[in-house]
């Protein structure tokens, strides 16, 4: 949280999760480039660094797929939060293998020649319209990938750049999200990269397939987990009148929450904590990560993603951390817990509901 | 009461860890098989070589004309052999400042050479230390074109120094923004096909003139650089060397 920034907060599980894509990436290019160097052995090998740049390329998009996959799966289950917690590690190590292809591939193909080397990437195919009277199959063979590829390392970079907590904190959740969300910008870009560019080639359908396949992960995971979501949220939509019932007590387990959305698609965070109602913004400050499906830890709501924490009865984040969010009026009437929709300004206290007094009088406490 | 709830600075619950373990083993053993798939289906690159162990002398008459060339005597009963002069880099052996003479010039490079075509061009490193006039006389004149009729061919305009062995692959879409940057600076521009035996051939490109290829004839070929194309011209040996004359504003894409 925070209280003061440091490059890495790190702790056991950081240290776990980036030492696993350490050795992930550096095993993933070795196999690639031992096996293909054995595969075509002496005058008929490929050249190295030809095994490099495609190495640094499929496990570039490997990792980005891994990446895309986690944000679904955690929604499908929160069993997956362990992966969602470093995914930026995860992002920033998709831009640096991807920096290598595209660093490399600059050199290589670009280099040694008569035209500066970043110049010539825009420049020395300047196939970007087709020819008169050009059939479109033969334009697009012969388009330009190569700006495709500068495009989506250029988005790959201003995320990992803005990947740290000051710059979430400094450009503002909502405008981070957005930049964030480019990701799907530069995967489409690296798909039509790719298949504009190695895909041209005579090559095996294999590395179509491997590409549709990725996508498709990519898309179906989306699909189903929006799809759930919508699900939920049409059950749940709750009308905002001024008081309105959103659970029942047995429904809920101590220290566990509930997510309540409303018509106007806001959603509320129902928590209860021993004997007592809360109910706070369901969209932690952090990175707006579902906090009612986070559980009360130390007496704090605690988020499912990055474990940032809140106070249920004010939506304050305890001392010396100064994240705050918006609370909500509650009230207990028989087994019915009512929430009043009108959102309270961030970190407003809220006198907690309490259960025995109505509970204990049905005679259900 | 905690239950699998996660918490990153928190221990992690076992019934998690177990499934999170489960997870991390199927994603690497995933991409594992990923790398496996995907470095195994690489088509083969051919069989050129740009060999950089060692240089090789050759000696014989220099030429400028198409292109920057080292024309030495055949063995017996062949046609004299021509060796295409490059740099290291991308470009062409006219950057190299070749000497004007007539005498027989002895050139040290590293070879570059593909399967049956054997040794195609020679990579001068240093003009000052790698070429060096004789002072003999010449010893092969330049070959008498013998003209093989027009024809119409389909195939790809490669630069033959990455296309024989300096790049591996040095052909295809890939490889086209190189094979463009290497033709325009100089390096001759080259048309592979296969002749009436499915086997490669080779042209070396020049204009209807027979002059090498450059300025606005150059510009115009360019953007046909690593694409399906069609040619059309007029076929020539030339020692043992193909070329093939054609007009780069006809070419067609394919």
């Amino acid at each position: 949280m925070t209280h003061a920034y440091r490059a890495v907060q790190w702790n056991k599980h950081k240290r776990t999760y980036d030492a696993l894509i350490a050795v992930g990436v550096v095993l993933f290019i070795a196999l690639f480039v031992v096996v293909g160097l054995l595969q075509h052995e002496g005058d008929h090998a490929a050249h190295p660094v030809t095994l490099i740049l495609r190495a640094t390329s499929t496990c570039a998009i490997t990792l980005l797929t891994i990446v895309l996959a986690i944000g679904p799966l955690a929604r499908l289950s929160p069993r997956f939060n362990p992966l969602l917690y470093n995914r930026r590690h995860l992002g920033v190590s998709t831009f640096l293998v991807a920096l290598v292809h595209g660093g490399l591939a600059t050199f290589w193909y670009h280099g040694f020649g008569v035209v500066d080397p970043v110049t010539s990437v825009f420049t020395t195919n300047a196939n970007y319209l087709p020819a008169e009277g050009q059939r479109w199959q033969s334009w697009l063979h012969g388009f330009p990938y190569q700006p495709l590829g500068v495009f989506a390392l250029i988005i790959l970079f201003l995320m990992a750049a803005t990947s740290h907590d000051f710059w979430l904190k400094n450009l503002s959740p909502r405008v981070w999200k957005n930049l964030h969300t480019l990701v799907y910008l530069a995967y489409g870009l690296i798909v039509m990269h790719v298949t504009l560019g190695f895909l041209q080639d005579d090559v095996s359908v294999v590395y179509a397939g491997l590409l549709g396949g990725s996508a498709a992960v990519i898309v179906v995971l989306h699909v189903v987990a929006g799809v759930r979501e919508n699900i939920k949220e049409g059950q749940d939509g709750i009308a905002n009148t001024e008081w309105v019932a959103v659970a029942k007590i047995d429904d809920l387990e101590d220290a566990h929450g509930k997510v309540v959305c409303l018509k106007n698609h806001e959603r509320i965070a129902v928590f209860r904590h021993g004997d007592k109602v809360s109910a706070v913004s369901n969209v932690c400050a952090h990175q707006n990560g579902p906090l009612g499906e986070g559980r009360i830890i130390d007496g704090c709501i605690t988020c499912p993603w990055h474990g940032y924490q809140y106070r249920p009865e004010d939506g304050q984040s305890p001392p010396p951390y100064t994240e705050t969010i918006p609370t909500y009026r509650v009230r207990v009437e028989g087994r019915d817990i009512l929430v009043n929709p009108e959102a309270l300004p961030p970190g407003t206290a809220v006198e907690p509901a309490l259960i025995h007094e109505t509970v204990g009088e049905a005679g259900d406490a | 009461m905690r239950d699998a709830f996660y918490v990153g600075y928190l221990r992690m619950p076992k019934r998690l860890r177990a499934f999170v373990t489960t997870v991390v083993v199927v994603l690497l053993l995933g991409a594992g098989a990923v790398a496996l798939v995907a470095t195994t289906q690489q088509p083969a690159p051919g069989d050129g070589t740009w060999d950089l162990s060692e240089k090789i002398k050759v000696t014989g008459t220099l030429t400028t004309e198409p292109y920057a060339m080292l024309t030495v005597p055949g063995k017996p009963g062949a046609p004299p052999r021509q060796f295409l002069l490059v740099t290291m880099g991308k470009v062409g052996g006219a950057g190299l400042d070749l000497p004007a003479t007539d005498d027989a010039v002895s050139i040290t490079g590293y070879p570059i050479a593909r399967g049956a075509a054997g040794t195609v061009l020679l990579t001068v490193e240093s003009p000052e230390d790698d070429v060096a006039v004789s002072g003999k006389p010449v010893i092969a004149r330049d070959p008498v074109p013998v003209a093989l009729g027009t024809a119409t061919l389909d195939g790809e305009i490669v630069d033959p120094k990455c296309y024989f062995g300096a790049m591996k692959p040095g052909q295809g879409k890939v490889h086209k923004a190189c094979a463009t940057l290497c033709i325009q600076g100089g390096i001759p521009p080259m048309f592979v096909t296969t002749d009436a035996d499915g086997a490669p051939a080779y042209y070396l490109l020049v204009d209807e003139q027979g002059h090498g290829l450059r300025g606005e004839a150059l510009h115009a070929l360019l953007p046909f650089v690593a694409d399906p194309v069609r040619l059309t011209g007029q076929r020539e040996r030339v020692g043992d060397l193909l070329r093939l004359r054609i007009d780069p504003r006809m070419i067609e894409r394919r």
